[in-house]
Formats: C-alpha cells, sequence, structure tokens
C-alpha cells in the first residue's frame, strides 16, 4: 500500500518529468 | 529559426530543413504523449490503490499495460499494445473515475483528435520508411499534423493541469 507521501512524489516527479520532456520536444521545433 | 518561417521559405536548404525538423518534431512529440499517458496510468493506478477505489482486473491491466496471466495458468507479465487513441480514450475515463474531473469536451473534438491516428501512421511511415519518398510529408500531410501537434500540447498541457488539482 502506498502512503499519501509517495503519491504527493509521484504526482510532482511526473508533472516535472512531462516538463522537462515538453520543453526538450520545443526546442526540435527551432532552428538556429 | 521556428518551423512556421522555415515552412514559408522559397529557400530549398530551408525547406529540406523543415522537412527534417517536422520529421523530429512529430517523432517527439508523440514519443512525449505516448509516454505521458503511460505515465500518467501508472500513477492513477498508485492513487486508485491509494484511495481504495475499485479497479477490474482488465481496468488494472490496461493501466499498466501489461497482463500477468497465461492461457496455460502461468503468471507472466506481459506487455501489451493499445491503440493510442483507444488509450487515450480509456486514460480520459479513469482520470475521470479515479480523480472524479473532466477534460475540456469541445477541444477534445478539434481537427487535431480527428486527425490522430491518420498522424500516427505518418510518424510511422517516417520512422520506418520503405522508400526515400516516405520521408517526404506533403502539404496536406503538413496541415493534418499542424493540427495534431496542436492537440497533443493542449491534450498534455491539460493532463498536466489535472495533477496539480489533484488532492488526495
Amino acid at each position: 500500500m502506498y502512503e499519501l507521501t509517495d503519491i504527493k512524489e509521484a504526482i510532482d516527479e511526473l508533472i516535472d518529468l512531462i516538463l522537462e520532456s515538453q520543453e526538450e520536444t520545443e526546442q526540435l521545433a527551432k532552428y538556429d | 529559426m521556428e518551423l512556421t518561417k522555415l515552412q514559408n521559405s522559397k529557400d530549398d536548404t530551408n525547406k529540406k530543413v523543415f522537412q527534417r525538423l517536422l520529421r523530429y518534431h512529430l517523432k517527439a512529440k508523440f514519443d512525449l504523449l505516448e509516454g505521458t499517458i503511460y505515465s500518467i496510468k501508472q500513477v492513477l493506478h498508485k492513487i486508485a490503490l491509494f484511495k481504495q477505489i475499485e479497479l477490474s482486473q482488465k481496468e488494472i491491466n490496461f493501466l499498466l499495460e501489461e497482463k500477468h496471466l497465461e492461457k496455460d495458468g502461468s503468471i507472466k507479465v506481459k506487455k501489451i499494445n493499445i491503440y493510442l487513441v483507444r488509450n487515450i480514450k480509456f486514460t480520459i475515463g479513469m482520470i475521470e473515475k479515479i480523480l472524479h474531473c473532466t477534460l475540456d469536451g469541445k477541444r477534445m473534438y478539434e481537427p487535431g483528435w480527428i486527425n490522430l491516428e491518420e498522424v500516427k501512421e505518418i510518424r510511422n511511415r517516417i520512422t520506418h520508411p520503405k522508400k526515400i519518398a516516405d520521408l517526404i510529408i506533403n502539404k496536406e500531410e503538413i496541415e493534418k499534423i499542424t493540427d495534431v501537434l496542436a492537440w497533443c500540447t493542449f491534450f498534455i498541457d491539460k493532463i498536466i493541469d489535472i495533477l496539480r488539482d489533484t488532492t488526495i
């Protein structure tokens, strides 16, 4: 069974991961 | 320089660069979309366990994208493949069931959503080309891809909003 802190940590980690990946993806649409 | 500026360029080199960048961007965006769906389902499963929300074995299998029981009765963990659009619909259903919130219905059915499966086929074609021509994305496909990329951004942003607003 999970603790409340595990769930909150999993949510925060997922948000960070998505945001980071999203930024990397957007960089691919730019050309210097 | 951004993709849209390259797209409208008359210069041949810029046109080639545009095609290459569009291929990279399309592949990366689908990876992000599929990764986001996979990851949120893992988190939804944890939340469901924590909140003691009853899930059927099939729902658990599709949340974890794996099945455990073989025909002979032995237990093995096996990865299952799910069609992207069906997977998104299932994920939306699970978000509603486990987090008690809904996605913006109107935007869900914009052209990007309608063309998602078709653009996924374009993504597969450019990822595994059989001939050089398979790498070229034509004008009509570019329009559909543009819609789908915008839809993906909307959907992923929505997932982030939902996660941020989640109260356990």
